[in-house]
């Protein structure tokens, strides 16, 4: 088993947002959560990558408890990807080279191609890229650290059908070439119905079979 | 003598009106403000000229206990941090007390009482407000930029790779008022210390080489107060798991 969440319960400011959850997740496995905004879904993911300590419970990955990890090494190979993008630097090929200063120009121009980006953005800044740009852009800086589950936080809000069918492709093609496990939160229901191997819905901060 | 005080006083409840209809929340200060500013001057200017007889240990001690009220004032800016006490502390301590010691040992400036107490003081004053400023900053940056702090950790890059996005304006806007004031010396404000000096029978230009220093001490000492404030908060900012302190923001 990968990933496994044991009985994790999260409190903010005395109030239960996440109540006792469960999840195991195996290599290759793309799981859709199912939520309203506010049902916590974030939260759940956030707690995945440890950016956020639990209140109570565990989780495992690859049978070790996360905060045994160094917590960069962690979140390289459970990576996060936050609902809105967000450039971390003044041009999109430097958004590559802080997460691993060795890439050179020709790598990052080859994994733009392969998904469906014009290298002559390189030099240009994120934020004067399209949404959908951005989307793919957040998603493919993360998988330069190869991980092993990429977590998706609402990843359609911002986009638009045609960028959406695109998301769907490299989801399928990260999960089929490498192997990636996918936990994706979405409200979405065409678009997780689509992609998902398993569904659940979050709902009053527990976690349900979908 | 009451008279120009009384003008005084009506100027700041004017202030205090305005700030009160605009409900800025700094009715408290301004006149908590006004009356300590009041009662300490008043009381200062009995005991002035005691003070400038005192011997380089008890000058040393008032020192310490001004750099103790400019800690007590500038502390609460910084009370998002669980340590803000001990940060300001060490920052107006280290920054003041440096840069007199080493005006002192080179013989810039005189080891007299009545030297080592007006300058320290307003070294002393001006770490307070570059710490104050410091602190402000960097609440509103964490604020501001929690998304940008979130998004590098996530992606497994250190918390002080992330803090140094944050780090820069806080420094730049604590030391901004300093910088001003040195670009502006002479130009635009004419310094109280160099006035009384000349008011007093001092050489004029003597009295301008003293003002030089004493900006130069007062820019030196904010710089380095700013700079611990910042680099000793990263250390609160994330805990041992390159997590942000939730209780921050």
């Amino acid at each position: 088993m990968l990933l496994q969440v044991s009985n994790i319960t999260f409190k903010y400011n005395e109030n239960i947002i996440l109540n006792n959850i469960n999840l195991s997740v195996n290599k290759g496995d793309i799981i859709v959560i199912i939520g309203e905004s506010g049902s916590g879904k974030s939260t759940f993911l956030k707690l995945l990558n440890a950016l956020i300590p639990p209140t109570k419970g565990k989780i495992f990955f690859n049978g070790k408890d996360i905060y045994s990890y160094n917590p960069s090494n962690l979140r390289k190979k459970i990576c996060f990807i936050p609902q809105v993008p967000i450039a971390i630097s003044e041009n999109v090929f430097n958004e590559f080279k802080i997460i691993n200063p060795e890439i050179k120009k020709e790598d990052v121009a080859h994994l733009l191609h392969e998904f469906k980006l014009n290298e002559n953005i390189l030099n240009k800044s994120m934020n004067n890229l399209s949404i959908g740009q951005q989307q793919r852009i957040s998603i493919l800086r993360g998988i330069i650290n190869k991980p092993e589950i990429i977590l998706l936080d609402e990843p359609t809000s911002s986009l638009d059908e045609e960028n959406i069918e695109i998301l769907i492709e490299i989801i399928k093609k990260l999960n089929s070439k490498f192997q990636i496990s996918f936990i994706v939160v979405t409200h979405n229901l065409k678009f997780g119905n689509i992609i998902a191997n398993r569904k659940y819905l979050l709902k009053k901060g527990s976690l349900q079979n979908f | 003598m009451i008279y120009p005080l009384l003008v005084c006083a009506i100027l700041i409840l004017a202030t205090f009106s305005v700030a009160y209809y605009l409900k800025l929340n700094l009715e408290k200060d301004i006149i908590i403000g006004f009356i300590r500013a009041l009662v300490q001057v008043i009381i200062l200017s009995f005991i002035i000229l005691k003070l400038f007889q005192l011997s380089n240990f008890f000058t040393f001690i008032a020192l310490i206990i001004m750099a103790f009220f400019g800690t007590l004032t500038a502390y609460p800016h910084g009370k998002f941090l669980k340590k803000s006490f001990f940060i300001t502390m060490l920052s107006i301590y280290t920054s003041s007390f440096s840069i007199l010691l080493i005006m002192i040992v080179a013989k810039a400036i005189d080891n007299k009482a009545q030297i080592v107490l007006p300058l320290g003081g307003m070294v002393i004053g001006n770490a307070m407000n570059s710490v104050s400023l410091a602190f402000d900053r960097l609440k509103g940056e964490l604020k501001d930029k929690k998304l940008l702090i979130e998004t590098m950790l996530s992606l497994g890059l250190p918390g002080k790779y992330a803090f140094n996005k944050i780090k820069k304006p806080c420094v730049k806007v604590a030391m901004l008022p300093k910088i001003n004031n040195m670009k502006s010396l002479g130009l635009v404000w004419i310094p109280g210390l160099m006035a009384g000096m000349i008011l007093g029978g001092a050489n004029p230009v003597k009295a301008a080489i003293y003002q030089v220093i004493i900006i130069t001490m007062i820019v030196v000492s904010s710089f380095v107060a700013s700079l611990i404030v910042v680099e000793i908060s990263k250390y609160q900012v994330f805990n041992k798991f390159e997590q942000l302190n939730i209780k921050i923001i």
